[in-house]
């Protein structure tokens, strides 16, 4: 379509395979700037291991990456961060027995001028609590560890963390993976509102509902290949479902169908 | 949107209350033990007693210290009583036999040392093997190469070293001073600087620390060969409190040293520790050793007794953590 935004994260004709296993066969697919898309397909549909590209953590075995309109070649996950690509993994990629604020600077932590290089604490609770806050989420001590907080709380705090860094892109792993509906509801107001900050999303998961009525766009992978590429208007989330199940593309009589239901989709989790 | 909350006040908050409330059960088992063995036997509580204690444990300091370094991150050095022997057999052999001026004798013995940790850190992050392997492996070949260098013969050194474990201020020695500017310089690391936060990350959760773009490599390298410097150093303060070197010194110590870390509460699993508490573990375990001796009890005894008091420290350990977490 020749309205789209201008891509934030290309991939063109990416291969990546373990072994003999051929994960991802030649996937062709842009992510677009400031928008969110959804990345649906169902376990081992190779959505992980696509997104590890983009991250940094792997290396692809052919095709090209090319972010914010340069080719790019990672070598590892901080490369890709330094280049403002912040990413909340289904594991959350956060460690139990630190606190919030050490937790919230893993990797980028502030340290006191002079010697010794001590960390800068005071600075890492105040930025990290403030950071918090501006999300709207309620925490009082950052220096709580973070394997005492609730799943909702855990996320919430790994998108807030991911936000401070100012990313031009977010990748979220399964954000509401094992969280209650009424958690998953406060996830994915965070997730509207880091779009509205104007920083591209993209949003993997294995189910449709949580994403559909937040998603811009839809991709669903199969098998390691891209065999629906959407705008939320052109799909029912029946559709979307019949596709990650039984692998068939969308088809232009269902687009126009689709096109044909009243414009705002129900909030369904 | 919440409501605008006040920013934290630092001024309210007490660091030296957490400091204490994490070291006071540990100094209260500590005291406990005192009180039971002064009013067991009336030599007990004096202060050529505690004198003899300090002067006895900087070996056991240094080596504890560095294995709850190698605990946290989740591994295990279980070739430190080996390497111990074989940086002593080194010291021994380099004077006594081969002549060489002490400062260098020490410079090679430091390097055996380093050598021994840099080989367990690499091979364990090289092919991605468990250090519990390696370091067996270890334990085996330092040992092997302790008694082929001494041929199996004690080395006498006499005086030529004894002047690094005599010196002393206040009646205690130069090498416990040292081995207590080494905890408190380890816990200053461990707790307030990113090697040491890196270091209980990569214990907890390893992927996680590599997802955030973080090596865990690095890391995990220097704290094996950080092992095996420390390890040199106590064997250098060992050498030179017995005058000799032993290709058989440092037998057990790799489990003195985990009994110590665990005493004090540092986690097997990885992720948890602290050097204080550890030290605290190793005074725990020698005012126990020196106060069953005091007693006239049997060697077996007090096998059986500190065996018992590590158990029940882990047991200790488990409900105090279960009573943090709100269970």
């Amino acid at each position: 379509m020749s309205d789209r935004p201008l891509p934030i994260v290309q991939l063109k004709h990416v291969r990546k395979q373990f072994g003999h296993h051929e994960v991802l066969r030649s996937v062709d697919v842009n992510f677009d700037q400031g928008r969110i898309t959804a990345l649906v397909g169902d376990n081992g549909a190779g959505k992980s291991t696509l997104i590890k590209i983009v991250c940094g953590v792997f290396s692809p075995d052919g095709g090209q990456v090319i972010f914010d309109g340069r080719p790019v070649r990672w070598h590892n996950p901080d490369e890709a961060r330094r280049a403002g690509i912040e990413t909340v993994y289904q594991d959350l990629a956060l460690i139990d027995t630190l606190s919030v604020s050490r937790n919230f600077f893993l990797a980028k932590e502030p340290c006191r001028d002079g010697f010794p290089h001590l960390l800068d604490q005071r600075k890492m609770d105040d930025e990290a609590l403030a950071a918090i806050r501006d999300l709207g989420i309620d925490l009082q001590d950052p220096s709580r560890p973070v394997g005492t907080l609730s799943g909702g709380q855990r996320k919430s705090i790994a998108i807030a963390r991911s936000l401070y860094f100012k990313p031009k892109l977010l990748v979220l792993d399964e954000p509401t993976a094992a969280l209650s509906i009424k958690e998953s509801r406060i996830v994915n107001e965070h997730v509207q509102a880091v779009k509205e900050k104007g920083i591209s999303v993209i949003y993997i998961t294995h189910n449709l509902y949580p994403v559909f009525s937040i998603a811009d766009r839809f991709v669903v992978l199969e098998r390691g290949e891209v065999i629906v590429d959407v705008e939320r208007t052109e799909v029912t989330p029946e559709m979307l479902i019949e596709a990650v199940v039984t692998g068939r593309r969308v088809a232009p009589a269902d687009v126009a169908r689709a096109q044909a239901r009243p414009a705002e989709s129900p909030d369904v989790y | 949107m919440s409501e605008p909350q006040p920013k934290i006040d630092h001024g309210l908050r007490l660091p030296w209350l957490g400091f204490a409330a994490d070291y006071l059960g540990m100094a209260a088992a500590l005291a406990a033990l005192i009180a039971v063995f002064s009013l067991g036997t009336e030599h007990f509580f004096s202060a050529t007693t505690f004198r003899t204690i300090a002067n006895q444990i900087p070996s056991a300091i240094l080596i504890a210290t560095a294995m709850t370094y190698v605990l946290i991150i989740r591994e295990i050095d279980l070739s430190v009583g080996s390497v111990l022997g074989w940086c002593s057999a080194v010291l021994g052999v380099a004077v006594a036999r081969w002549q060489w001026p002490v400062p260098l004798a020490l410079l090679a013995a430091a390097g055996a040392g380093f050598l021994c940790g840099l080989f367990n850190g690499l091979v364990t992050i090289r092919w991605r093997l468990p250090s519990f392997i390696v370091t067996l492996g270890m334990l085996e070949m330092a040992r092997g190469a302790a008694h082929a260098l001494t041929s199996s013969q004690t080395q006498y050194l006499g005086s030529a070293v004894e002047d690094i474990a005599g010196a002393s201020i206040f009646g205690l020695s130069l090498p416990f001073l040292l081995a207590m500017a080494v905890v408190i310089a380890a816990q200053l690391v461990l707790s307030r600087t990113v090697f040491g936060r890196y270091m209980v990350a990569i214990g907890t959760n390893e992927e996680a620390v590599r997802l955030s773009g973080i090596d865990p490599r690095p890391v995990k390298l220097a704290v094996f060969t950080l092992t095996g410097f420390l390890v040199a150093a106590a064997a250098i303060i060992d050498t030179s409190r017995f005058q000799s070197a032993n290709p058989n010194a440092g037998t057990g110590f790799e489990l003195q040293a985990v009994a110590a870390a665990v005493i004090g509460g540092t986690s097997l699993m990885g992720g948890r520790g602290s050097v204080v508490s550890t030290f605290f573990g190793v005074l725990i375990i020698a005012v126990l050793n020196s106060g069953l001796a005091a007693v006239g009890a049997r060697d077996e005894t007090k096998r059986l007794v500190t065996g018992a008091v590590i158990v029940a420290a882990v047991i200790a350990d488990h409900y105090r953590h279960r009573l943090a977490r709100g269970e």
